[in-house]
C-alpha cells in the first residue's frame, strides 16, 4: 500500500514538475507577444502592491514584476539549456575518451577532473566573470566550465562498464575502429544517466546565474530573476513582492528540473521501475479455519497458482500445479526458462519476489497446513511457514553462491544462521553443527575461517548447501544448484546431494533445465511447460517411454556422450509466453502431432501408467 | 583438404598482481593462461576445444582472432604468419576470421535493429553499396532461418529470445563470408530445446559453406555433436587430442575420462560410482614440475609429479599427454 502510494506520488511529482517546465518554456518563448507591459518600462507608480492593474505589483522603478518575471524566464532557460549542453558535451567527450582508452590518458584526464571538482565552483565562476566581464556568454561558459566534471565522471563510469560488453568486443572483432566503436556503440548506450543529470545541471545553472546576478555580476542589461531578488531584498520591508515572486519562480523551476531528472531516471532505468511493482498478497487465514492437512507426505501441493504483477499486467507463472512428495523421495522439476519451475519452488516456501503472490492452491508441509486457497495459514499472528522454513524445509537458490556476505567468514555466517533459529544455542554448539555439515558435504573444516572470496565457485555452492542443512531439514528445494558450475564440480555436487538423500532420508526437489542433471539424482521427474506440469513419472519411465510430445522433444534435443552419436533435434517455435491465452493446449503451436482438438480444447490430465500422468489429448500420439 | 590454421606453441602469460614484498625482491608472478598450445585446422573442419573454466580455452579463441596478442608461439593462417598484423592487414584478417560469443543477450547493441547489426560488418569493411549490403544481410538472416527475414529485420534485440539473438549473431559473423569461425560457448546460455536448433544451424552452415570452425565448449556432449576432432584443455595446455568418437569412447587421459564420466545424462540401468576428486583446478603460476593434472589425478604416481608427460601417439590422429596413455597403472 505504502510503496504503491509512494510510486503514485512520485509520478504526480514528475507530472507537476514537467508541467511547470513546459509552462515556463511557453511563457518565456511567448513573452514578447503576451499582453504584458514593457519589462523595462517605468510607466507605473513605484512600489505598487499586487492588484488588478499589476498582478504581482511593481518594483522601485515602477516596472511590472509579472512582465519582468516572464522575460526573466527567457534568460533562466537560455542559461539552463546552453550551459548544461556545453557541460554535457565536454563531459561526454572527455569522460568517454578517459574511460575507453584507460592507462595514461585516463590517469591524466581523471586528475584534471579531480582538480576541477576540488575548486569551489562558484568562486571559479566569480573569477571568470570578474576577469572577462559579465556578458551572458561568459557567464554560461563559466557555469559550464565548473559543472562538466560531473558529466565526465558519469560518462567515464558508463564507458568503463560498457566497453567490456560483448557487442562492443564483437564490433572490435569485426574490424571496427576505436572511433566507430565509441560513437556507434558506446556513447549512445551510455547517455541515459547523462540526460538525467543534465536536468539537474540545468537547475544548478539557473541557480548559479541567479547568484551571480544577485551579487551584481550578471549581465546588467538582461532581465534576470537573480537581479530581481537582489534589487528586491533592499526593499524587503516596503515591497516584499519584489523579491518573493522571483524567489518562488526560481525555487519552482529549479525544483522542477531536479524532479524531472528523477522521473527521467526512473523512466530510463527499467530496473527501478520493476522494483516499484508490488503485488498485494491475499489476506492470511487463521489456522482454525483451515482444512486440516493430509497426514503422510512430507509435501502436498494442490492446485497451486502464483502470479506476477508486471507493468503490462498480471502473468500466471505457476498455473494449477499439484503433486505429492513422500519422505525420502526426490523429484526433479524440468523445463525451459520461463516455464515457472523456479517460481514453483519459491511459491511452496513463500519466498517470492515482492511483485509475486499465490492466488490459489493448498500446500501442506510435513503434515502442517501452510497455504489454503493461496492464503498463508497463521496461528497466533505467526505464519505457519515461518516456523517451518529452514527447519523443516530449506531452499538452495540459483547462483546462491554469490549470496554469501563477502566480509564475514563462512563459518561465522553458518553459526549465526544456526543461532537465529535456536536462540538458546551456545556458540560452541553452533560451531560444532557448522563443522558437522561441512563434513557432510565434503568441505574441509579449516575452511570455516575462510572468507567467501577465498573459496572457489564450487566451494561456495557447497557452503550454501551446508547452510541449508544446518537445521536438519526434511525437505530441500534446490533451484538450479549447479548451473553456473563446471561439469566436474557439477557432477561432484550432484553426487553429494545424492549421498545426503540416501544417508539422511532427505526429500529433495531438484529444479533444473537439464534433463540429464535430474536423471541420476531423482526418482521422479515432473516436466513443466507454461506454468503447468505436463508430464510426471518415475525417471526411468520418462526416459524410456515419454508420453507428452514436449517431453519427447526435450529428450530429443539433448546431446549425449553415451550411445550412438545423433544430432540433437531442435524444437520449432518459441516458448509459450505467460501473457498469452489459448482455449486449447499451450504446447499445440510447437507440437509436431497437434490436431484441431489440441488447438480448441484444454487437454485432460490422463493417467497413462503407474504413477505416470500426462496433460495431453493424445498421450504418446495415440490418435495419430 | 588444405590446412587453414596452424598454431604452434601458442603462449599467453598475464602478469599477476603480487605483494609489495615480492615486488621488492623482483619476483614477478605470471598466470600461464595458455601454455604451449598446438592446433591444426583444415578447411571445412570443426575442431572442438573442450575444457573447464580457467583452462585457457576462451583465451585461445581470443588469441586466434587476435583480440589478444600472444606472448609467444606462432599463428599461421593460410600459410602466412599473422601474430604481428596491424592496420589494413589486421582489418583484412578480421574479415576472414569471425567470432561468435557466449552471451547472446549482450552480443548485439540494444539500440540497433537486427538488420543494422547484421549489416555493420559490411559497413565497417565498406563492402558493396548500401543496397547490396542490405540484401546480403537479409540473405544471412535467411541462412540462419530467421524467416520471414522482413519480420526480424526491423526488430530490436530486446524483442528477441536468446536463441533468436544467437542466430542474429551467427548471421552477423557470416555476412562477410569468413573462412574461419571461432565460436565461444555459443549455446551454453540457451535452453536445451533452443540449443539444438542453433547447433543444427551451425552444423548446416559449416557443411554448406565449407567453413572451418573452432568450437569452444565445456560440454563434451555438445562437442560430440558439433565436431570432427576434439582437443581437451587443462590449465592452459592440450592434454589429449583426437577424432571425436575415438576420444570419447577410448579416452586415454585420466582427465578426459573424468570429463566423459561427469556429463550428466541418463544411462539406462547404470549407476556409476563418482570419484571424489582431490581439490579443484587452480591457476597455474609457474611451470609445473611434472604433469599439470597430477595433483588431482586419481592415478598419479611419483613419476607424474616430477616428469612432464610426453605426448603419446595412440593412432596417427590421436595423442595423449599422459605417462600411462598406452597402458600402465
Amino acid at each position: 500500500m505504502v510503496p504503491a502510494l509512494l510510486a503514485l506520488s512520485r509520478r504526480a511529482a514528475f507530472l507537476i514538475s514537467a508541467a511547470i517546465v513546459v509552462v515556463t518554456v511557453i511563457v518565456a518563448v511567448t513573452a514578447p507577444w503576451l499582453p504584458l507591459p514593457d519589462p523595462n518600462g517605468m510607466e507605473a507608480a513605484p512600489y505598487e502592491p499586487p492588484g488588478p492593474g499589476h498582478w504581482l505589483g511593481t518594483d522601485n522603478y515602477g516596472r511590472d514584476v509579472l512582465a519582468r518575471l516572464a522575460w526573466g524566464a527567457q534568460l533562466a532557460l537560455i542559461v539552463a539549456l546552453v550551459s548544461s549542453a556545453i557541460a554535457s558535451v565536454i563531459g561526454v567527450i572527455l569522460g568517454s575518451i578517459s574511460g575507453y582508452f584507460g592507462g595514461t590518458v585516463d590517469a591524466l584526464l581523471s586528475r584534471t577532473i579531480d582538480v576541477f571538482l576540488l575548486i569551489p565552483s562558484f568562486f571559479l565562476v566569480l573569477l571568470i566573470v570578474a576577469l572577462f566581464g559579465s556578458r551572458l556568454e561568459f557567464t554560461m561558459l563559466a557555469i559550464a566550465l565548473t559543472t562538466w566534471p560531473r558529466s565526465a565522471r558519469i560518462m567515464r563510469a558508463q564507458v568503463l562498464s560498457l566497453k567490456s560488453r560483448v557487442y562492443v568486443q564483437a564490433a572490435r572483432a569485426a574490424g571496427a575502429s576505436h572511433g566507430r566503436t565509441l560513437v556507434r556503440h558506446i556513447i549512445p548506450n551510455g547517455l541515459a544517466p547523462i540526460i538525467t543529470d543534465a536536468t539537474i545541471l540545468m537547475g544548478l545553472a539557473v541557480l548559479t546565474e541567479a547568484g551571480l546576478s544577485f551579487l551584481g555580476l550578471g549581465d546588467q542589461n538582461a532581465v534576470s530573476w537573480g537581479r530581481m531578488i537582489f534589487d528586491g531584498q533592499r526593499q524587503l520591508r516596503i515591497a516584499p513582492w519584489m523579491s518573493i515572486f522571483p524567489g518562488i519562480a526560481l525555487l519552482l523551476l529549479v525544483a522542477s528540473f531536479n524532479l524531472l531528472g528523477d522521473g527521467l531516471n526512473e523512466a530510463l532505468n527499467p530496473q527501478l521501475r520493476r522494483l516499484a511493482a508490488r503485488a498485494t498478497p491475499k489476506p492470511p487465514m487463521p489456522v482454525g479455519e483451515a482444512r486440516p492437512a493430509t497426514p503422510g507426505p512430507i509435501l502436498d501441493v494442490s492446485n497451486l497458482r502464483m502470479s506476477y504483477r508486471l507493468d503490462s499486467g498480471q502473468i500466471m507463472a505457476v498455473d494449477g500445479v499439484s503433486f505429492r512428495l513422500q519422505q525420502g523421495e526426490s523429484l526433479g522439476v524440468v523445463g525451459e526458462s520461463g516455464c515457472g519451475k523456479s517460481s514453483l519452488g519459491a511459491a511452496i516456501l513463500q519466498v517470492m519476489a515482492p511483485n509475486a503472490t499465490t492466488v490459489a492452491g493448498d500446500v501442506d508441509l510435513g503434515g502442517i497446513p501452510i497455504l489454503r486457497d493461496g492464503r498463508r495459514v497463521v496461528s497466533h499472528d505467526r505464519e505457519m511457514i515461518a516456523d517451518l522454513r529452514w527447519t523443516t524445509a530449506a531452499m538452495i537458490f540459483q547462483s546462491a553462491m554469490n549470496a554469501l556476505n563477502p566480509v564475514i567468514p563462512v563459518g561465522a555466517q553458518l553459526t549465526e544462521a544456526y543461532r537465529l533459529h535456536r536462540p538458546g544455542a551456545s556458540h560452541k554448539e553452533a560451531l560444532a553443527r557448522a563443522a558437522a555439515v561441512f563434513d557432510l558435504i565434503g568441505v574441509p573444516r579449516e575452511r570455516l575461517g575462510s572468507y567467501p572470496h577465498e573459496l572457489s565457485g564450487g566451494m561456495r555452492q557447497r557452503v550454501m548447501i551446508a547452510l541449508s542443512l544446518l537445521h536438519e531439514p526434511k525437505l530441500v528445494i534446490a533451484d538450479e544448484p549447479t548451473t553456473a558450475l563446471d561439469v566436474l564440480i557439477q557432477d561432484q555436487i550432484l553426487g553429494e546431494l545424492d549421498t545426503l538423500k540416501r544417508q539422511m532420508g532427505l526429500s529433495l526437489i531438484l529444479i533444473s533445465h537439464d534433463m540429464g542433471a535430474v536423471a541420476e539424482t531423482c526418482e521422479r521427474v515432473a516436466v513443466m511447460y507454461a506454468g503447468e506440469i505436463v508430464e510426471m513419472a518415475p525417471t526411468e519411465t520418462v526416459f524410456r517411454s515419454p508420453q507428452h510430445p514436449y517431453t519427447k522433444a526435450l529428450l530429443a534435443a539433448l546431446p549425449t556422450v553415451s550411445g550412438p552419436c545423433r544430432v540433437p533435434a531442435g524444437l520449432p517455435g518459441e516458448p509459450f509466453s505467460a501473457g498469452e491465452t489459448t482455449p486449447g493446449c499451450r504446447f499445440a503451436p510447437r507440437c509436431s502431432v497437434a490436431q484441431d482438438l489440441c488447438r480448441s480444447s484444454r487437454p485432460p490430465r490422463v493417467a497413462v501408467g503407474a504413477g505416470h500422468e500426462a496433460l495431453c489429448h493424445f498421450p504418446a500420439g495415440s490418435a495419430a | 583438404m588444405t590446412r587453414l590454421l596452424e598454431v604452434r606453441n601458442l603462449t599467453k602469460l598475464y602478469p599477476m598482481r603480487s605483494g609489495a614484498l615480492a615486488m621488492l625482491r623482483g619476483e614477478r608472478r605470471v598466470l600461464r593462461a595458455v601454455d604451449g598450445v598446438d592446433l591444426d585446422l583444415s578447411e571445412g573442419e570443426v575442431l572442438a576445444i573442450v575444457g573447464e573454466s580457467g583452462s585457457g580455452k576462451t583465451t585461445t579463441g581470443k588469441l586466434i582472432t587476435l583480440q589478444e596478442r600472444p606472448t609467444g608461439g606462432s599463428l599461421r593462417f593460410d600459410g602466412a604468419d599473422v601474430v604481428n598484423l596491424s592496420g589494413a592487414a589486421l582489418k583484412a584478417y578480421r574479415r576472414r576470421v569471425q567470432m561468435i560469443f557466449q552471451n547472446p543477450y549482450e552480443a548485439l547493441d540494444p539500440r540497433h535493429t537486427v538488420l543494422q547489426s547484421v549489416m555493420e560488418p559490411l559497413d565497417i569493411h565498406k563492402v558493396g553499396t548500401p543496397a547490396s549490403r542490405r540484401a546480403a544481410a537479409e540473405a544471412a538472416l535467411d541462412q540462419v532461418e530467421l524467416r520471414p527475414t522482413a519480420r526480424y529485420a526491423t526488430r530490436y534485440p530486446a524483442d528477441l529470445s536468446g536463441g533468436q539473438l544467437q542466430r542474429v549473431a551467427i548471421a552477423r559473423a557470416l555476412v562477410l563470408d569468413p573462412r574461419l569461425l571461432v565460436a565461444d560457448e555459443p549455446v551454453s546460455m540457451l535452453d536445451v530445446s533452443v540449443r539444438a536448433g542453433v547447433m543444427n544451424v551451425m552444423l548446416r552452415l559449416s557443411r554448406d559453406l565449407g567453413l572451418a570452425s573452432l568450437y569452444i565448449t565445456h560440454d563434451l556432449a555438445v562437442a560430440r555433436a558439433m565436431s570432427t576432432r576434439i582437443a581437451v584443455m587443462y590449465l592452459g595446455a592440450i592434454v589429449e587430442q583426437g577424432p571425436t568418437e575415438t576420444l570419447i569412447s577410448a579416452a586415454a587421459h585420466p582427465y578426459t575420462r573424468l570429463l566423459v564420466g561427469a556429463v550428466p545424462e541418463h544411462r539406462p540401468g547404470h549407476r556409476r560410482e563418482r570419484v571424489r576428486l582431490a581439490g579443484e583446478a587452480s591457476a597455474l603460476t609457474a611451470e609445473p614440475a611434472g604433469c599439470r593434472f597430477a595433483p588431482r589425478c586419481p592415478a598419479a604416481t611419483a613419476l607424474c609429479r616430477t616428469v612432464p608427460p610426453p605426448r603419446v601417439a595412440l593412432t596417427p590422429e590421436h595423442w595423449s599427454a599422459c605417462h600411462f596413455a598406452a597402458g600402465g597403472p
